[in-house]
């Protein structure tokens, strides 16, 4: 799978709801180790929206909040998205990400730096 | 010493710089039919393009990739195409009125029609891209400017009633027989001179191709917060000139030559000698910036290798627009539109597509990623976000005071 294959993918719950496109995939590097590259990378979940212009503009991370005034409006415009861990992707076909759960029943993406393993 | 003298001539090259054929016909043609009543929006204009220029200059030293590269990566390919059509128009729209404004210079000193001397001085700019040193090119231009510095000795001569000039300046009202739109209509306008695009896609592309670092950010900043007021100050003996020649005979301003004519009155052949030269020189530099700036935001935007310093066998797409580019340009000239119309519509046209150049280079200054230690202060985010504010109402207005006043009529 490529990300792209991903990336903008719209993406539907259990109930056949769309909950906005795919806006960013976190990835985890702890696989095992690829020749020169290091650590394989595994894809630990999906941030997904239906505003793509806070993530694009970098608003979905830690430290971002300046200047109040942009920080402000791109929260307003990205708070119905939600992070999905990828142990709730049931299937990826054509430009469609099928989820295992409900939509109400995912949490707002955490902030990159308070994930476990992240450099602070 | 030596970083003295490198300083010194940075901030030279910028007073010189910051004049182009949009500074040069905006404020006199406000000072005619306004007199001092805008000058309050030029102070406003040079506020801004300091604040935005040293982000931008910022932004391109630290992270070694100028405007463009950003605003495509922020706002993503499909919207920054549109940014970039909307930009690359404004800058060709200057382009046009740069290299005209060489050739009206010209036509000055030498009484030879200015469209003869197009194609010459499209030449002519070209020649100086491809041969000439980046820097090289940057200080011949910008010290060459600083003859426009014979405006305010032309207005010091004349020796206005200061006290009233500082009470027309910090009153500002529409004067008599101008409509508010049109007042407001030419604030856009000169708004849009003091804030051109280019000068930020120019000077962020300037510090990637001259490989500042860390260290040059001291150069950069002495350059932009002590040569563009400078600049500006400039505009402002260019604004006066008019206000006190002009405006009480009633003489609008619809040729480059009355411009010159506040220069003229008081100082005579010399002076007029001199104002030439500074107007050869203005829109010489500006019209390789834009020319330069039209290659730069395309191919940055595609991610072609851009630039002088690049060999042109590898950056052949980047030589290739900046030449269509000024052939194009040379081209339009020739159909005889009316340069100095060109030079109004290409300002408000800038004034149009500010908010798509400064939002993103706002937003990337205070990237931590991006700018580690060096995100902005509280302070320039105070003010950004302001100016951002007031960069929209203007976009959103420019065009509707364009067709209620049939741009300025």
């Amino acid at each position: 799978m490529r990300l792209s294959d991903l990336l903008g993918a719209e993406v539907v719950d259990r109930d056949g709801r769309s909950l906005g496109r795919v806006r960013d995939v976190r990835l985890v590097q702890d696989g095992p180790i690829q020749g020169t590259f290091g650590a394989g990378l595994r894809i630990e979940g999906l941030v997904v929206g239906r505003v793509a212009v806070a993530s694009r503009l970098g608003y979905d991370r830690e430290g971002v909040e300046a200047p109040w005034l942009v920080a402000r409006i791109a929260r307003v415009l990205s708070r119905d998205s939600r992070h999905v861990p990828w142990s709730d992707v049931v299937r990826v076909a054509d430009r469609r990400v099928e989820l295992a759960c409900r939509g109400d029943e995912l949490l707002a993406p955490t902030p990159l730096r308070h994930l476990p393993g992240a450099e602070s | 010493m030596r970083k003295y003298v490198e300083v010194t001539l940075g901030v030279l090259t910028a007073i010189g710089g910051f004049v182009d054929i949009g500074d040069l016909v905006a404020n006199a043609a406000v000072g005619a039919r306004f007199r001092w009543s805008l000058a309050w929006v030029v102070v406003v204009g040079v506020v801004g393009i300091v604040l935005f220029a040293e982000m931008s200059g910022r932004v391109a030293t630290l992270t070694k990739r100028a405007t463009f590269d950003v605003v495509r990566e922020r706002l993503g390919p499909r919207f920054a195409l549109g940014n970039l059509i909307a930009s690359f128009f404004v800058t060709f729209l200057t382009l046009v009125a740069e290299i005209a404004g060489i050739a009206l210079a010209l036509q000055l000193a030498s009484s030879v029609n200015y469209l003869l001397l197009l194609p010459t001085c499209g030449a002519l700019v070209w020649v100086v891209i491809w041969r000439v040193q980046f820097e090289r090119m940057e200080r011949i231009f910008g010290l060459l400017g600083l003859a426009l510095i014979v405006f305010a000795v032309a207005v010091w001569r004349l020796g206005p009633d200061w006290g009233d000039v500082i009470h027309q300046a910090s009153h500002p009202a529409v004067p008599h027989g101008e409509g508010r739109p049109t007042y407001w209509y030419y604030a856009i306008a000169l708004f849009g001179a003091a804030m051109t695009p280019y000068e930020v896609f120019f000077f962020s592309s300037g510090a990637v191709e001259e490989k500042w670092d860390r260290a040059d950010l001291v150069t950069s900043r002495a350059n932009v917060l002590v040569g563009f007021p400078l600049g500006g100050f400039l505009s402002l003996a260019i604004m006066s000139g008019t206000a006190i020649v002009l405006a009480p005979r009633g003489i609008g301003v619809d040729h480059l030559s009355q411009v010159a004519l506040p220069v003229a009155a008081t100082l005579g052949r010399l002076g007029l000698v001199v104002v030439i030269i500074g107007f050869f020189a203005a829109t010489f530099g500006a019209a390789l910036e834009t020319g330069l700036s039209a290659g730069y935001t395309v191919a940055q935007y595609f991610g072609w290798p851009w630039g002088k310093g690049t060999k042109p066998v590898e950056a052949a797409r980047f030589h290739g627009v900046v030449l269509l580019s000024i052939l194009l340009a040379v081209a339009v000239g020739l159909t005889t539109v009316d340069p100095i119309k060109v030079t109004e519509y290409s300002i408000v046209f800038s004034a149009v597509a500010l908010p798509l150049t400064y939002f993103p280079i706002l937003v990337v200054a205070n990237d931590p990623e991006f700018m580690g230690d060096q995100v902005n202060s509280r302070l320039t985010n105070a003010l950004g976000s302001v100016f951002l504010v007031v960069i929209v109402v203007a976009a959103v207005a420019a065009i509707p005071l364009m067709l209620a006043t049939k741009a300025g009529m």
